[in-house]
């Protein structure tokens, strides 16, 4: 709706509200789209809360008295009252996208266009920005565009979906409907109870469930009768320490503790996947094992070595770090130059470099690419080219920063498997409970600085309430049928109930 | 030994400020009048940040400047007037941070004229030699325009012979500037260009 | 680096930081044209003396004093300079005991050595009234004033989103640091050069990552009509009340005593080739003394401001 602004090809016409969106500039749109970005550092213009909704009536030319009302309403609109006053750069993500929703909403737009609105937030912001456009849409009747690849939390709010697959459109209608032949071809995540009814379609009365309320009703009859008698193994770590923190205490400005007597131990082949809210000290602790900062009390030993005493050539051979935004990695002029530069930093042999990229790309199916520059691939080959510059050093250890937001369904199920035969010890940083239910073996909760909970991801994720999985929420009832109450995933509910 | 006839410049630091102030109000004149799109002054507003950005933990070494460098590429890549501005607001917004004063007219001069003339010398095509060596020539126009301040402002009597000396004074900063900016150019200048290049190029429409 | 941004405004309460920006500006633009006219050692104390009783009653203290510390760090220059640069002075306190080609013999002379601190002084004034500002000043609300005084808007919104990037630039590139250390790149070590080539692994990619930023923003700026017409309309007015164009009158005050000195001849200070008497008249000590009063009435009026807003 907004074409005349990135270089590239359009042919036919878009309409919107009988204007040809390529002939009418952006800046004319934006009397009829409101719209909100994915990043919310990259939409917020002023520095005061106020300011920043008044700054879209300001370039219309509104008058004074006009924008004082409206700023009132939007702000109402969106909760945020009693942020008016606030400095934006001391918002949290959430709270900035709500701003950047009241500022779209303040002109009165006829449409709202969020593109991925809560892609870079965690999972309790993102559902009350959710819930803020549920109540837009409920309320004011305002017609809502939501661009989302994950699809689990906003599915259910949705009345129509469309559905766009290399440049065409494949579906458009309501999601109850979708075939499972359709799910087949589209690499969108659907929730894990509506993947899991699909293999029921013909059972299925109402359409497709899409909450776990509604796929208890729908497929009670199944679940109350499992076909099979499974209780889920947990796998026993090897015993074998690569590294262990001994009652760590961690801050950055030596008043407040970001870390608090933290006590843990990482074996080799764990499988770990760290989950926290934002700002619980997942990303320190992190850091904290691969000596990107030192402890202000306590100890950090890597394979029985103070992780001080390490070289910096030999502390990457034992731990590598992938960070969640791979444009924080990737400055090389070619894929392979970009793969190649943590080797040649540890000064091995060029045939050697060479013969090691060459293999990974292969791997990681990016070869195609190696004389492109990195900038020019898309977000998710972007991401495969970080990774593979930082597993081609073969650590022992691999730590990952949030490696699956912003992957779609199919690139995270892949990169799982990926690790999963690959790597010997992974620890991954997530937000995602899906992820940790699929991938982990142990689990680890952050909070406040504190590990609150630490054990295997059945025990961890299992009655958890707030970071248990759909599935498990799903089977809690069906206990005493039969079905195990530690049941995480799709894959594994459908063994059991055939 | 003091001789008030031998007084031949008489500068007032004021006076000084003055004219730079006009200077920038010109050049701010003739960006307004021209059409800017909303990319290209956003564009501006983040290279004068990093701009800003990689001068401020070096605020400190006189002769460790990466501003500099970023400078001139993008008055080559994107035109004079983008060149003055990133170079002008490089020392306006980094001295939100290490201090404004009465200096920060003239750096805003001294920083936003490379930017200016690499624009020109962009429009033709060179060879990075001559970059380089462009870069080791603002190195010390640089200096010698902060030295009018420190002339003005902390020497006196305003004589020729003390005009001399500040300046023969001042080579060792301005050298250290000159070897830094040859430095920084020769070894990140070609890729800077070709960064910035490669974003202009990206961002033209075509319609079929 | 993270001292460095310690320096700069942060939202508080105080009477400057809830001053008219106009009357900031005012103030400063009266100290620094002041200490301009003037090189006499008392006027220039007086000056630096009424920023610092602002300071005092800002609640910035801290922050500035370490602001100032950058001026005792000048002092040994600024003689060194002037000790290479001039000949000037009788009373020679120590001579360089040989000659060297173009500055001939150098000595230090006490004319020299009060001329320097005087300087000194007079940068402690100045830098001290611009630190004053830059700490309880919102860059973003000077820049609208500035706007409010008919001045180009589109170079105003390019100045203030640049300095709102610096802090997300610095955070980019503290990530990208950390980034690049993971990958081997250590910057403790090597020469110059390689250092040079080492910085490039952050710089490059902060460049690339910024200017995709820069491109989102005007995005995000166009589809909220940024451009739309020639004419925009503004929610906040910096407007300026009675009480604040009385205060600005106080704030322009002394510079007008200033300038009758001027005029009169009275406040004109000699270093060379004998250095004058630190007052010469009694004329001179009552209008050095009217100024600081004068710069000082502000700071009760500004608190009795503030007391009658709460009202």
């Amino acid at each position: 709706m907004i074409p005349n602004f990135y270089g590239g090809r359009i042919s036919g016409t878009v309409l919107v509200n009988g204007k040809n969106a390529s002939e009418t500039p952006t800046n004319e749109m934006s009397e009829t789209v409101g719209m909100v970005f994915q990043d919310p550092e990259n939409q917020l213009i002023s520095n005061e809360v106020e300011r920043e909704i008044a700054f879209g009536m300001e370039n219309l030319c509104f008058s004074k008295e006009l924008m004082r009302k409206r700023i009132e309403e939007a702000l109402d609109a969106v909760n945020i009252t009693r942020l008016r006053n606030r400095t934006t750069s001391e918002l949290s993500g959430g709270q900035k996208q709500k701003v950047a929703i009241a500022s779209a909403l303040a002109t009165h737009p006829d449409i709202l266009l969020l593109d991925e609105p809560t892609s870079e937030l965690d999972p309790r912001s993102a559902e009350s920005v959710l819930n803020v456009i549920e109540k837009i849409n409920d309320e004011l009747g305002l017609t809502i565009l939501l661009v989302e690849h994950r699809l689990e939390r906003v599915i259910h709010h949705v009345d129509r979906m469309l559905m766009i697959d290399h440049g065409r459109l494949i579906y458009d209608g309501s999601p109850r409907k979708i075939k499972s032949a359709h799910f087949e071809d589209w690499k969108v995540g659907l929730p894990p109870v509506t993947r899991l009814s699909l293999h029921f379609q013909n059972r299925l009365s109402n359409g497709l469930p899409l909450t776990v309320k509604e796929a208890r009703t729908a497929l009670s009859d199944v679940l109350i009768n499992p076909k099979n008698k499974i209780s889920w193994e947990r796998v026993k770590s090897s015993g074998k320490v690569c590294l262990s923190m001994d009652k760590v205490y961690f801050s950055y400005d030596h008043e407040k503790d970001v870390l608090k007597n933290i006590s843990f131990d990482v074996y080799e082949g764990d499988m770990i996947a760290l989950m926290g809210k934002n700002a619980s000290g997942k990303t320190t602790l992190v850091k904290l094992m691969n000596g990107l900062v030192k402890p202000r009390k306590g100890k950090v030993l890597l394979f029985g070595k103070k992780i001080g005493d390490y070289e910096l050539s030999d502390l990457i051979k034992k731990v590598g770090i992938v960070f969640q935004d791979p444009n924080l990695h990737l400055f090389n002029d070619t894929v392979e130059e970009e793969v190649a530069f943590v080797l040649r930093n540890l000064e091995m042999k060029d045939e050697l470099i060479d013969k090691k990229v060459e293999k990974i790309l292969k791997q990681f199916k990016i070869h195609q690419y190696r004389k492109s520059y990195p900038h020019d691939l898309s977000g998710g080959e972007r991401q495969r080219v970080a990774l593979a510059s930082v597993l081609v050093s073969e650590p022992e250890m691999l730590i990952l920063d949030e490696p699956t937001r912003g992957m779609d369904y199919f690139l995270k199920k892949e990169l799982i498997s990926y690790l999963k035969e690959k790597a010997k010890t992974v620890i991954m940083v997530t937000h995602d409970i899906e992820t940790a239910a699929e991938f982990a073996e142990r689990v680890v909760l952050v909070s406040e600085g504190n590990i609150i909970s630490d054990g295997n991801k059945r025990d961890v994720l299992s009655k958890a309430l707030l970071f248990s999985p759909q599935i498990n929420r799903l089977v809690q009832p069906y206990a005493k049928y039969g079905i195990p109450d530690d049941t995480l995933t799709v894959g594994e509910l459908l063994k059991v109930i055939g | 030994m003091f001789d008030e006839s031998r007084t031949i410049v008489k500068l007032w630091p004021y006076e000084i400020i003055g004219i730079f102030l006009l200077v920038i109000a010109a050049f701010v004149y003739q960006f307004e009048r021209k059409e800017f799109s909303t990319k290209q002054l956003t564009l501006i507003a983040m290279l004068s940040g990093i701009s800003a950005v990689l001068r401020i933990p070096f605020s400190n070494f006189q002769g460790i400047q990466p501003c500099t460098t970023l400078i001139i590429c993008s008055g080559l890549v994107f035109g004079p007037i983008a060149g003055f501005f990133v170079g002008a607001l490089t020392p306006f917004v980094s001295n939100f941070f290490l201090g404004h004063g009465p200096w920060t007219p003239l750096q805003m001069i001294g920083w936003g004229l490379p930017g200016l003339t690499a624009g020109y010398l962009g429009r033709k095509e060179i060879n990075f030699k001559l970059i380089i060596v462009f870069a080791v020539a603002w190195g010390f126009l640089y200096g010698w325009i902060m030295n009018i301040w420190h002339f003005a402002f902390f020497v006196k009597p305003h004589t020729f012979e003390t005009f001399v000396r500040t300046y023969v004074l001042s080579i060792g900063w301005d050298v250290s500037h000159a070897i830094g900016n040859a430095l920084f150019m020769g070894i990140m200048g070609e890729r800077t260009i070709r960064i910035l290049t490669r974003y202009k190029k990206r961002f033209t429409i075509e319609r079929i | 680096m993270n001292i460095m941004l310690e320096l700069v405004y942060k939202r508080k309460r105080s009477i400057f930081h809830d001053a008219s920006p106009f009357l900031k500006i005012t103030w400063l633009v009266s100290i620094l044209l002041i200490s301009m006219i003037f090189e006499h050692p008392v006027i220039l104390s007086v000056l630096f003396i009424s920023s610092l009783f602002a300071a005092l009653s800002s609640n910035v203290f801290k922050d500035w004093l370490s602001v100032m510390r950058l001026v005792l760090f000048f002092v040994p220059f600024v003689i060194l300079f002037n000790m290479i640069v001039n000949a000037n002075g009788e009373t020679v306190l120590w001579q360089l005991p040989f000659m060297i080609p173009i500055f001939g013999i150098l000595n230090i002379t006490l004319e020299e050595l009060l001329f320097s601190l005087t300087m000194c002084i007079r940068l402690a004034a100045i830098l001290g009234a611009f630190a004053l500002m830059n700490l309880t000043t919102d860059p973003d609300e000077l820049l609208i004033a500035v706007t409010k005084l008919k001045l180009p808007y589109r170079s105003v919104v390019v100045s203030s989103l640049s300095t709102k990037f610096v802090p997300v630039l610095f955070s980019d590139l503290n990530n990208i640091r950390d980034a690049q250390r993971s990958r081997g790149v250590d910057f403790s070590k090597g020469g110059l050069r390689k250092r040079i080539k080492k910085y490039g692994a952050v710089f490059f990619p902060l460049l690339s990552k910024s200017l995709d930023r820069s491109v989102q923003i005007a995005e995000a700026m166009e589809t909220r009509g940024f451009g739309r017409y020639e004419k925009r309309s503004f929610y906040k007015d910096a407007k300026l009340s009675a009480s604040d164009i009385l205060l600005i009158a106080v704030a322009v005050a002394p510079f007008l005593i200033a300038l009758y000195m001027a005029f009169s001849g009275i406040g004109s200070f000699r270093f060379y080739q004998r250095i004058d008497p630190l007052i010469k008249s009694s004329s001179e000590a009552f209008f050095i003394i009217v100024m600081l009063a004068s710069e000082i009435f502000l700071l009760p009026l500004l608190k009795l401001k503030g007391v009658m807003a709460y009202d």
